[in-house]
């Protein structure tokens, strides 16, 4: 299948060359971790490069396909290893400066970071927030908060007043949640709100947005129907020519039974102060309760370093340390991650 | 007396043309005049489409030139460094391509003689004026 979409996508832009208008950018990422986990990939991994295929169709219509080369790691499912797949393909329409909407398939409008397929080059921390991760749910399955994708249609509305920006977007369809099982392929549907409000300040970039995601999925929780699980979300983002910063909050309410009910509630912020325009140390810190009737939590706390090359290239390292409290175990868990990340 | 008031007419004359940067469209875009404002929104990606719903094409120099620099400063007020990471955000989100970098103030000039909803800046306005494909946009200041 995937093999047809890439053969039908280069044909069409090549055939249409003249016509259409074809930009190819895109980004990549290789990483080095270290951690005292055993359970944990260790060494080198080229974690990802992205060809990002923005076909113009019309002056108010465009293709987009994003395609993603993955090394994969000792986790993730055999099938998963090494792949080369299309993580994003949608036709967007702009119905006019405010309107457009997209079919196919996108990025689940959630929260700060998913609104990229990777924030690494854009954000601080090198790995993804402990709250993005997924959590455990049942005593066999974990799973995210929301979907990374959702296939299906995705309305936007955006409108502004000088320097600030204001713009909504709805998204339903069907999930693709990625859990440590691998993607699950028989979700229900799922529908995700986000809206978010930009001040271009003199010297200060506010960025502040909520998001909501539900979905209801008869497979994802162990097989159980009637299971669905709501997600809320708030963040915070400051950024200025000095510092950066981001908090995100996050809440969220599993059926993941008949009867039984979980609630999860988590954050993180980190805080980056630019000591020139290219070099940033930042910190770290996120907690997660996965369920707020138990006494199981974990915490990260972590220090790191940014240090632009140019601005397309961005090098990174931290420490995090994570502490994890479950069944009145405790273990602590350091691990050194670094970065090389490039857009183009 | 003359000799001075000559040199120093030359000296303000010259501050100007070399302080002074340009917008440039194709000259089939119907603006004749963009707020300052606009001009920042436009240069870091939050106003893509022009009136008529066209999608704007972007074109900057890359980040180390002293012409992108000093245009930044003036019109966007915030860091190179700042300006290329929204971009590079807009751009990952799929929101929008993201701008076509050029090295020269003549080869900005030739992509925007070739595409109607293209826009750009340069510092030489004379270089202008051998092109008719190009014409200048007044910014009106705030």
């Amino acid at each position: 299948m995937l093999k047809i979409i890439l053969f039908t996508l280069f044909i069409s832009t090549s055939v249409n060359a003249q016509s259409l208008k074809h930009k190819i950018y895109g980004y990549a990422q290789m990483d080095w971790n270290t951690s005292s986990d055993s359970d944990t990939k260790e060494g080198f991994q080229l974690k990802r490069v992205n060809l990002i295929n923005d076909i113009l169709l019309t002056n108010n219509s465009r293709f987009l396909a994003d395609v993603e080369f993955e090394e994969g790691t000792d986790h993730t499912p055999s099938s998963n290893k090494g792949t080369v797949k299309v993580s994003r393909a949608f036709y967007e329409h702009s119905l006019s400066q405010h309107w457009k909407f997209q079919a196919g398939k996108v990025l689940t409008p959630y929260g700060l970071l998913n609104e990229t397929h990777d924030f690494s080059i854009i954000y601080l921390p090198v790995n993804v927030p402990l709250p993005y991760r997924s959590q455990k749910i049942t005593a066999s399955r974990n799973a995210r908060l929301y979907s990374k994708y959702t296939t299906g249609l995705s309305f936007n509305y955006k409108t502004s007043n000088h320097n600030r920006f204001w713009d909504a977007q709805l998204s339903i369809g069907n999930g693709s949640q990625e859990s440590d099982e691998g993607t699950d392929v028989n979700n229900d549907k799922s529908v995700a709100v986000k809206q978010q409000f930009k001040w271009y300040g003199d010297s200060i970039t506010t960025n502040w947005g909520t998001s909501h995601f539900t979905e209801g999925d008869s497979t994802r929780y162990g097989g159980i129907g009637g299971q669905r699980m709501w997600s809320h979300n708030t963040f915070l983002g400051l950024e200025s020519d000095n510092f950066q910063f981001n908090l995100e909050l996050f809440y969220s309410k599993f059926n993941t039974g008949l009867t039984a009910k979980q609630e999860s509630a988590s954050g993180y912020s980190v805080l980056g102060y630019n000591l020139s325009d290219s070099t940033i140390p930042y910190l770290y810190y996120a907690q997660s309760k996965i369920d707020l009737r138990e006494k199981e939590w974990n915490s990260s706390f972590g220090i790191g370093l940014a240090h632009n090359i140019s601005p397309a290239v961005v090098i990174k390292g931290e420490w995090i340390r994570t502490d994890q409290h479950q069944n009145f175990e405790e273990k602590a868990i350091d691990d050194w991650n670094t970065t090389l990340a490039i857009s183009f | 007396m003359k000799k001075v008031l000559l040199i120093l007419f030359l000296i303000v004359g010259y501050c100007e043309v070399s302080q002074a940067q340009s917008i440039i469209v194709n000259a089939q875009n119907s603006t004749i005049t963009i707020p300052s404002k606009f001009v920042k929104d436009i240069f870091i990606g939050n106003m893509t489409r022009w009136k008529n719903n066209s999608l704007i094409e972007v074109v900057d120099y890359n980040a180390n030139t002293e012409l992108r620099t000093e245009f930044t400063a003036k019109y966007i007020e915030m860091s190179v460094m700042r300006v290329y990471k929204n971009w590079i955000r807009l751009s990952l989100s799929a929101e929008v391509a993201p701008p076509k970098i050029f090295h020269t103030q003549q080869e900005v000039i030739d992509f925007v003689s070739k595409n109607a909803n293209a826009i750009g800046y340069i510092k030489d306005r004379q270089l202008i004026s051998k092109d008719s494909s190009v014409k200048e946009v007044k910014i009106l200041e705030k």
